[in-house]
């Protein structure tokens, strides 16, 4: 009843207030006159006739007087009807509380998180309901799973106000990102969806992280797609609160990033990695400790003296795969997650959110660089193939690992190679390429993967022209006009460089530029560049007796790059082969600087799904998903669609898809070989989303502006059962005035009938 | 009443009540006789004269020597002044006949006041006027007499009289009649708080001693229209009874009361032949006793006071 009034405290004092014609009654007849009567045997008399009547009549009059009290007090207390109770029946409402269970809802301050303090509220909701109105239900919905409640209309009867409390009890924050707008369009979804009528007292329970409620200022489009259906489910619900838990405290630390510094991890290939510490606190941090932990090796710790405010710093780390084993020992396609941890000296009162403080690396372990060379001009004698100083190059026998891993196809194996894995294609001399390839190299490169088209002998000019180079807009940046150069090797040119601080070819400048310029060039095609050169296509060196005809040249297709050298990587043409320096540094240059960047696959955010194309040519159907909690799940590939990612390869139409990534940490996807026994891991990392790290907050006065209008309350944490709608409910003063009038009036005429009757 | 309370005859006070008690009666009976045109009292004869045995008070001269000298016995003979009428005035003095507004007449003082007045009138007209009070007991008797000086002896007796602590009118209201032997008339003032069925038998025996009998049946204002307004506690005069209660709620059902009763008197008074008059302290003596006989002439012509 109490939660119907607008000022429940004057309804108090107007019961209280009912009293008054009582006390009055009483201090009246406390009040009389004593008269020595005679005629008392007439008065006994009558006093025996007339008591019942008067008694009556005055109990009567007393109840008018003390209801009209009682409706006075009851008229500024202000109570109100929701949408359908009858006049006096106590309506039921279905309690809608939707939960914000972002990580943000961890942030701990003064020890005490705001997702506790939810779940305190909620308890003591549920509880008062359960205890006082049993004909409540409750709907919970978790920011996280929006459109899945926790429970839809739970009535509160029996066990059902238990069952939610047990719940709450094991509710905790959850990795993936809140989304207000999907919950709330659920909710209008449920209130459309279900019988009219039904009342709904709505309760937001957020720490209003600005990242949730607005992005800058209001009008960007997600701060609206939040705001504007809540204050549609508002219009609608008796009731709509918005909670604020949070606290204004921003301190917090985060790993931002961990990236490598090589394009692939490589067993025992040492590699870089920088950790990214952000500081998104207001004042600089001293002290932080930053702690690197890949798989079961020892963690590596550094430390970072101060971080400013709102900036970052970075600390490097070096990791080695396998270090100390030979290369017999070591595997080399492993799964080595990465873990990075920050913890900062000073503790909560620097870093409040304790969440983001760890960022998990798929470290894929691979024996190197996928490097293809396509050999136009195979052979089988020692030293003859187009490809065979390439090869040992850029894998040269040995001990240590180059980190590049060679594959050599003829031009027809390359029709039906799968590019998918590959990083680096050599083209070797290479005829023509059939239509299919081509389209496939080129949406290859335009994903990312780095192409070398190595000139020669067999290259047919025409197609080149055509196909490659299509009027500047194919892989080819330059066009071919025929060979130069001295059949006899007598005479010969050699390279010049011709851009600075390249960074696949700065090793060559300065005192360094004799190891390109004694290579000896006897024979090359002659290119031109297109009339209008594009931004991204360089010369990068020249032939240096030519006039400045391009002898390497660089240009950026889609997402790759692609570059032309002029001559053959054999020794039909020139004695380079026969230079190792500039050759070999030459081409592992190449390779390191054009490959394909796979060393960020597998990184993720949480929630996204995982997909991993198989080929069951290779591998089993059914494989298995290692999640972070150690539990494993089975999975089975299913047709691809070929559109997509495996469109580029014919062979890989299955696709293994797992989309349990809720929670943060590494997952892995375990695949079994068709004829090893030996299980390959391939390792994703779910992160929590960067925008969970910023904790500033919503600013009330501008959300209260922007919500102008709508019948949304936004409160301090506060008891939740004492919150009443204010929306749709509809206020019933008016009648109880009327009444109040009508009472009083009956009260007078019932007095003036007495005292009439009375005086008769 | 005890002796020491008694009012002591020379007290001023006393004396000015006795003053004005006798102005008031000869005003109220002057303002009478001044507004009447013709005496009731023309051509009424007294037919009888008798002994009656010597009171103390009655004059000497008046003892009946022969009688005297027969039986050895003091009477009065009765022939002189006994012309017209012997009247007894019964006065009821009663607890409740106290009742009254503080400051203003009580209805014993009504009352009082009523019979020195009918004392004075019945005397001008030569009548004998006797006087009994009475409460529990018979408390003053004087034997009628028409002497002048008479009046003021009734008018002291009543001065003196005040209305008695003890109330039990019951038992002694039958037996005045036996103690009233000179036939005569009778005239009652009391508020006649008592058995309706004792008040018939009192009024029976007078009548069978062929009494005229009037009886003006005193009640004050308060008790005929109960016109109060504030919550009263009632405390009986007579009877150990309270009541705490809204007058006004009260109100219709006592006058439904009061009014049933005073039915009930004036019936019983009418089946005996006996003339009621209801007086009320709010009304004027004059205009009562102008009232009443107005009343007495029409109905009793020719006969009667």
């Amino acid at each position: 009843m109490l939660s119907n009034l607008v000022n429940p405290f004057l309804f108090g004092a107007g019961a209280l207030l009912v009293s008054v014609p009582i006390i009055i009654h009483l201090l009246n007849r406390r009040r009389f006159k004593t008269v020595h009567w005679a005629a008392m045997d007439f008065l006994i008399e009558a006093d025996k006739l007339n008591r019942r009547r008067v008694r009556l009549e005055e109990l009567l009059l007393l109840l008018l007087r003390c209801l009209a009290v009682f409706l006075i007090g009851l008229m500024l207390a202000r109570p109100f009807l929701a949408q359908v109770a009858g006049l006096f029946g106590a309506p039921s409402y279905d309690r809608v509380i939707i939960l914000d269970d972002s990580l943000s809802m961890d942030a701990r301050v003064d020890g005490v998180s705001p997702m506790e303090k939810a779940k305190r509220h909620i308890t003591e909701l549920v509880g008062q309901l359960a205890a006082e109105r049993t004909s409540d239900t409750v709907t919970l919905r978790l920011l996280s799973q929006p459109n899945k409640p926790l429970f839809n209309m739970q009535p509160l009867k029996g066990e059902g106000g238990s069952d939610i409390l047990e719940a709450i009890k094991s509710l905790s924050t959850s990795d993936l990102p809140g989304d207000f707008s999907t919950a709330l369009l659920e909710v209008e979804k449920s209130m459309a969806d279900s019988e009219s009528g039904l009342n709904r007292m709505i309760y937001l329970l957020t720490d209003q992280r600005k990242k949730d409620w607005m992005s800058d200022g209001l009008a960007t489009s997600s701060g609206q797609s939040t705001l504007e259906p809540l204050r549609r489910v508002a219009a609608q619900a008796a009731g709509c609160f918005l909670v604020d838990l949070g606290d204004e405290s921003v301190a917090n630390l985060s790993v931002a990033a961990i990236e490598p510094q090589d394009k692939t991890l490589i067993a025992g290939v040492p590699t870089r990695f920088d950790v990214t510490i952000r500081n998104h606190g207001e004042r600089e941090v001293n002290d932080v400790k930053v702690r690197f932990t890949a798989s079961a090796s020892l963690p590596l710790e550094e430390r970072i003296d101060s971080i400013e405010a709102g900036g970052t710093n970075s600390v490097p780390f070096t990791f080695v795969y396998g270090e100390g084993q030979t290369g017999a020992q070591r595997e080399l396609r492993a799964s080595v997650p990465i873990t990075v941890e920050v913890v900062a000296a000073d503790g909560e009162a620097v870093d409040v959110l304790a969440a983001d403080n760890v960022r998990y690396f798929p470290g894929r372990i691979t024996p190197g660089l996928r490097t293809l060379l396509v050999d136009g001009d195979p052979s089988t004698d020692y030293g003859r193939s187009e490809s065979f100083f390439l090869r040992r190059a850029l894998a040269p026998r040995g001990r240590l690992a180059s980190g590049v891993d060679v594959k050599v196809v003829d031009d027809t194996a390359f029709a039906s190679e799968p590019l998918e894995e590959i990083q680096q294609i050599y083209l070797c001399n290479v005829y023509r390429l059939s239509e299919d390839i081509l389209t496939r190299l080129e949406k290859w490169v335009g994903a990312g993967g780095g192409l070398v088209i190595a000139l020669g002998d067999q290259v047919d000019e025409e197609y080149y022209n055509r196909s490659l180079y299509r009027n500047g807009s194919g892989l080819l940046p330059v066009r071919l006009e025929g060979v130069m150069g001295d059949s006899k090797r007598d005479n010969w040119t050699h390279f010049r460089l011709n851009v600075a601080n390249h960074p696949a070819l700065n090793i060559f400048e300065g005192e360094n530029s004799s190891l390109l310029e004694g290579v000896k060039l006897f024979r090359w095609w002659n290119t031109s560049l297109p009339e209008e050169i594009p931004v991204s296509t360089r010369v990068l060196a020249t032939l240096a007796d030519q006039d400045g005809a391009p002898a390497i040249v660089e240009s950026r297709f889609g997402e790759g790059q692609v570059v032309v050298i002029t001559t053959p990587l054999d020794l039909d043409w020139s004695n380079w082969p026969q230079d190792p320096a500039s050759y070999l540094i030459f081409n592992q240059e190449l390779v390191r600087h054009y490959a394909r960047d796979k060393s960020g696959q597998g990184i993720m955010e949480v929630g996204s799904s995982i997909r991993w194309p198989v080929n069951l040519s290779r591998y089993k159907i059914d494989a298995e998903v290692m999640r972070p909690d150690g539990e494993v799940a089975g999975i089975q590939a299913k047709p691809g669609d070929s559109s997509g990612e495996t469109g580029d390869d014919p062979e890989v139409t299955w696709v293994l898809n797992y989309d349990e990534t809720g929670q943060r940490g590494i997952y892995e996807i375990a695949l079994t070989p068709n004829e090893e026994a030996h299980v390959e891991k391939i390792p994703f990392a779910a992160n929590i989303q960067a925008s969970e790290s910023i904790l500033q907050r919503a600013d009330n006065q501008v959300l209260e502006q922007a919500l102008d209008g709508a019948s949304v309350q936004l409160v301090r944490e506060t008891v939740l059962a004492g919150l009443e709608g204010g929306g749709s409910r509809s206020e019933i003063w008016k009648t109880i005035l009327f009444l109040l009038v009508v009472v009083l009036c009956a009260e007078q005429a019932f007095g003036w009938w007495l005292s009439k009757r009375r005086t008769v | 009443m005890s002796a020491a309370d008694k009012p002591n005859y020379l007290d001023p006070r006393v004396l000015e009540r006795i003053k004005r008690l006798d102005l008031r009666a000869r005003h109220v009976v002057e303002g009478f006789i001044t507004g009447q045109h013709k005496s009731p009292y023309n051509g009424f004869a007294v037919e009888f004269a008798t002994h009656r045995e010597y009171a103390p008070g009655d004059e000497i001269k008046h003892i009946d020597w022969k009688v005297w000298s027969k039986t050895d016995r003091l009477y009065i003979k009765e022939y002189e002044e006994e012309t017209n009428l012997k009247a007894t005035i019964i006065l009821d003095a009663s607890k409740s006949m106290a009742y009254g507004r503080p400051g203003e007449w009580s209805k014993f003082d009504y009352g009082a006041t009523a019979a020195a007045s009918l004392t004075q009138l019945l005397q001008q007209q030569q009548d004998a006027v006797g006087l009994v009070t009475f409460s529990n007991k018979v408390e003053k008797q004087l034997p009628a007499s028409g002497h002048p000086n008479h009046l003021k002896q009734v008018v002291h007796e009543l001065e003196e009289t005040t209305p008695s602590d003890t109330t039990d009118l019951e038992g002694v209201f039958p037996r005045l009649a036996g103690q009233i032997r000179q036939r005569g008339l009778i005239v009652l003032i009391s508020d006649l708080f008592l058995g309706l069925d004792t008040l018939e038998e009192a009024l029976k025996r007078f009548r069978h001693r062929k009494h005229e009998v009037i009886v003006f049946h005193v009640m004050h204002e308060d008790e005929l229209e109960f016109a109060f307004d504030d919550n009263t506690l009632f405390k009986g005069l007579e009877i150990a009874a309270e009541i705490h209660a809204d007058p006004r709620a009260l109100r219709k059902s006592y006058l439904e009361v009061v009014d049933k009763y005073l039915n009930q008197v004036q019936k019983i008074c009418d089946n005996l032949g006996v003339d009621y008059s209801l007086m009320s302290t709010r009304d004027h003596l004059d205009a009562t006793l102008s009232r009443y006989l107005a009343f007495r002439r029409k109905n009793h012509s020719g006969r009667g006071v």
